[in-house]
């Protein structure tokens, strides 16, 4: 059984209650939602990410088995993203606990990573996330709108001009 | 700079398999719901309590009325706990 066939069992049994169900779930997403936050908000990604699962556990009854699962997922991420930079005390929260769990990785090429990191950064919140599902996780426009609740024009344009800035940035690095 | 490229860049260091973060997430989930059970025992009790504590002087005017039955109604009450106990007692058949 393929990964994408398995998805939609796993769902159903998931809504039925099984935990055993969505801890696969969960390992199957949390690769892409933990790469999509990380981007988003480095620092407290994981907590983010852990509390879109919960949630997801919590609200499964409420999700559409006719729809895909996977924007519906990062949809919660990103309004848990939304909500934490909103709720002042929730983030010291997060980032408290997150300081716990700080790993140092060696990149590579740190020069670029760090460029790319710092380009990213400087893109819109909204921007930033159209333009990560997009390209770095393969939603399709359509999902991606659907995930972040935007309409398909305004995905389409975020997409554009976050990747023309990410280029420029990147091309004054290597000229 | 081509998508494929800045997709490879933009791919994080997370690992794709991650078993620690997958049991992180079931503990959170087994403590949201031992919290919510817990909340709504204590919640349940201090009601149950209050009540009591509210019907007290009526039970015990009803108690002294019953109190001469006290043991027949023991007997009663342990009969009738029996026979609805038989069925979840008895192994179960196909």
């Amino acid at each position: 059984m393929t990964q994408d066939s398995a998805e939609p069992a796993l769902v159903a049994r998931a809504r039925a209650g099984s935990a055993d169900a969505f801890g696969r779930l969960v390992h199957m997403h949390q690769h892409g939602l933990r790469a999509f936050l990380g981007r988003l908000s480095p620092v407290d990604a994981d907590d983010i990410a852990q509390e879109t699962f919960v949630f997801a556990w919590e609200h499964i009854a409420r999700f559409d088995p006719a729809r895909p699962f996977r924007p519906w997922l990062f949809g919660i991420g990103w309004r848990k993203f939304r909500e934490g930079k909103r709720s002042f005390l929730r983030r010291l929260m997060r980032q408290g606990r997150a300081a716990e769990n700080v790993e140092i990785v060696f990149q590579p090429d740190p020069g670029l990573k760090l460029d790319l990191a710092r380009a990213v950064a400087g893109l819109p919140a909204e921007q930033k996330a159209a333009l990560l599902l997009c390209l770095a996780c393969e939603f399709t426009h359509a999902e991606a709108a659907e995930a972040l609740a935007m309409p398909l024009g305004t995905v389409k344009s975020h997409v554009a001009r976050g990747r023309e800035k990410l280029c420029a940035t990147l091309g004054e690095r290597d000229g | 700079m081509d998508d494929a490229t800045l997709k490879n860049l933009l791919a994080g260091q997370v690992p794709v398999s991650d078993p620690r973060f997958v049991l992180a997430v079931m503990t959170r989930i087994e403590q949201r719901r031992f919290r919510r059970e817990l909340a709504m025992t204590a919640g349940l009790t201090a009601f149950a309590v209050a009540l009591l504590g509210f019907l007290a002087p009526t039970v015990e005017i009803m108690w002294r009325d019953i109190a001469p039955f006290a043991s027949n109604v023991v007997i009663l009450l342990v009969l009738m706990s029996a026979t609805l106990a038989v069925p979840y007692l008895l192994p179960a058949r196909d």
